[in-house]
């Protein structure tokens, strides 16, 4: 039972990390139908600043460090992404990919390709103990800024009328227009909340490695875009959900796998993914919806 | 308030529109019909600029609207309820009305008259929390028709309203656009069946193959043959089958 809890701690907070990265691709998947690899780029660079303004106070680091993810997610949009919006999905996907790319190769040229180590809040690694249970601070921080997160973007898509205008956009952007609805302001918000969601787990996942690499975010805009893939392209409770099975399955295979298979850890998570993609092609939300519509 | 001169659409080699010249006066109420492919919805599209075309002038109260982005066009009072209503099926009716009021500076008001409209289509407040796809087709034309109409605009137009509904729906749902432009709302409509908007329009147009072939009071094409010639163009010598 200790040792269930244990996990289960582990793959809450792995999986919100998850969650958070796929709501960022799946927002933009979601009114542009562009898979934002870039994402990942975005949680790299966001660690870079925040290792750079770490050295007189945290808050004010951490301030800056959502000021310049917000500021680089708005400039790709103006620079990259704005010119292909109309192209077709390969168009905009190659885009992605470059984006993705040339941010990595930047960073390995100012920075160098081996990872840098960098301590940070690491008193937040102590352990909470409930009982026999000993869970790191850090997850619990992690849970409960992915938490408060989610109730904030739920309460914003559902109650402002800027967030009905976003959900009307994603589904029918068209005639989201027609009715008034400013194609350029909804998908700049769009990608400055994707700035947000990058900065925070570009915070919480430097605090729970310790170390930095300008290929950090390749991993978790991967397992951002699988995640959004099980839960339903385009749909962001679907996103949410995905990043919480791919987290508990990636935690579960390292808590379970004997120890010479547990490199090939996200072999098995993959695998895994194809299964439930074979026998549900447009996910676990998605297949839901289109079978009631039948 | 509307002009339109020699206006040309082409959708590659397909060309939808050959120099279509039609004008809408302030407080008409003028009909489009034509047969599939005619280019009616081609021509509501340009209008509101999702459309581009290729040459030609379209003019709103003497200012051009070609070049415009849509968003920027329905702030100038056009509104347009596209061909198949195009409600938002998984948002509440009541979500699909506040969208409807997305250009409106004053939000107070807007939310007051969100509430009006929903007393003026009493379906549409019953079922305010229920999801738009879930309304029947005739329903749905009503949310279409409404939320447009949050946008205050001055002038609406429709495409094809009485498409998919019952002969009695469709009497409703023009009632409601007689009602509207009553009020002062100028109404330009496209529809297939010329029946019913013959007898709303006090002016009508006919498209055929992306050009016109008749414009006029509907009485000039009351005669069942003469509408037949316009809208089918039997007045081209019959060429005997090979
Ligand atoms: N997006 C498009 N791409 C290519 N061709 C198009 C496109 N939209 C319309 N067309 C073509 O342009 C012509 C005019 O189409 P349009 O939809 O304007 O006709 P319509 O009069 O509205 O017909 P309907 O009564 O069937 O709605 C048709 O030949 C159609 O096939
Ligand atoms: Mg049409």
């Amino acid at each position: 039972m200790t040792a269930f809890l244990q996990v289960l701690a582990d793959a809450a907070s792995q999986g919100s990390l998850y969650a958070l990265s796929a709501l960022g691709i799946g927002l933009i998947f979601g009114i542009m139908r562009l898979v934002n690899f870039a994402h990942g780029e975005f949680i790299m660079i966001g660690a870079y600043m925040l290792m750079l303004s770490a050295a007189p106070y945290v808050p004010l680091a951490i301030l800056a460090t959502l000021a310049a993810v917000i500021l680089l997610a708005l400039l790709t949009e103006r620079i990259a992404f704005r010119p292909v919006r109309r192209a077709n999905p390969t168009t905009l996907l190659v885009t992605s990919f470059a984006v993705s790319f040339f941010l990595q190769y930047l960073f390995v040229l100012i920075e160098g390709a081996r990872p840098k180590g960098f301590d940070f809040l690491s008193s937040l690694a102590e352990p909470f103990v409930i009982g026999e249970v000993r869970v790191p601070k850090l997850n619990i921080v992690t849970i409960g800024i992915t938490l408060v997160l989610l109730a904030a973007l739920a309460f914003f898509l559902k109650r402002t009328h800027f967030g009905i205008q976003m959900r009307a956009a994603a589904l029918n952007f068209r005639m989201a227009r027609l009715l008034g609805v400013k194609a350029n302001r909804i998908i700049a918000v769009a990608f400055a909340m994707s700035g947000v969601l990058a900065a925070v787990v570009s915070v919480l996942y430097v605090a729970a490695r310790g170390e930095l690499s300008p290929v950090m975010g390749l991993q978790l805009a991967l397992v951002g875009f699988v995640s959004t893939v099980i839960g339903g392209m385009g749909s962001l409770l679907g996103a949410v959900v995905g990043g919480f099975l791919v987290g508990a399955l990636t935690v579960a295979l390292q808590a379970s796998l004997p120890l010479e298979l547990r490199p090939f850890r996200e072999a098995f998570v993959f695998a895994i993914v194809i299964v439930v993609l074979l026998a549900r092609p447009r996910g676990l939300f998605r297949g839901r919806e289109a079978r009631e519509r039948v | 308030m509307l002009q339109i001169a020699g206006l040309d659409v082409r959708y590659g080699p397909i060309r939808a529109l050959r120099g279509v010249s039609i004008e809408v006066g302030r407080g008409e109420f003028v009909g489009i019909v034509g047969p599939n492919g005619a280019g009616k919805s081609t021509l509501l599209l340009s209008i509101v600029g999702m459309v581009r075309p290729q040459s030609g002038r379209i003019e709103h109260d003497g200012t051009a609207l070609m070049g415009r982005p849509p968003e920027e066009i329905v702030r100038r009072g056009i509104a347009l309820v596209p061909e198949g209503r195009e409600i938002f099926g998984e948002l509440t009716v009541e979500e699909n009305l506040r969208l409807g009021t997305t250009i409106r500076k004053d939000r107070r008001a807007a939310e007051a008259d969100v509430e009006r409209m929903m007393k003026e289509f009493p379906i549409l407040g019953e079922r305010r929390r229920g999801q738009a796809g879930k309304l029947s087709g005739g329903e749905q034309q009503q949310l279409a028709i409404a939320r447009a109409m949050l946008g205050d605009p001055k002038l609406l137009l429709l495409d094809e309203p009485s498409l998919g509904l019952a002969p009695l729906i469709t009497k409703q749902v023009y009632q409601v656009l007689k009602r509207l432009n009553e009020a002062g709302v100028t109404i330009l409509v496209v529809e297939q069946n010329p029946k019913r908007i013959m007898k709303a329009a006090t002016r009508l147009y006919v498209l055929r193959n992306g050009q016109l072939a008749f414009s006029g009071p509907p009485e000039a094409l009351e005669r069942a043959e003469d509408l037949d010639r316009a809208y089918f163009g039997f007045n081209e010598k019959a060429r005997p089958l090979p």
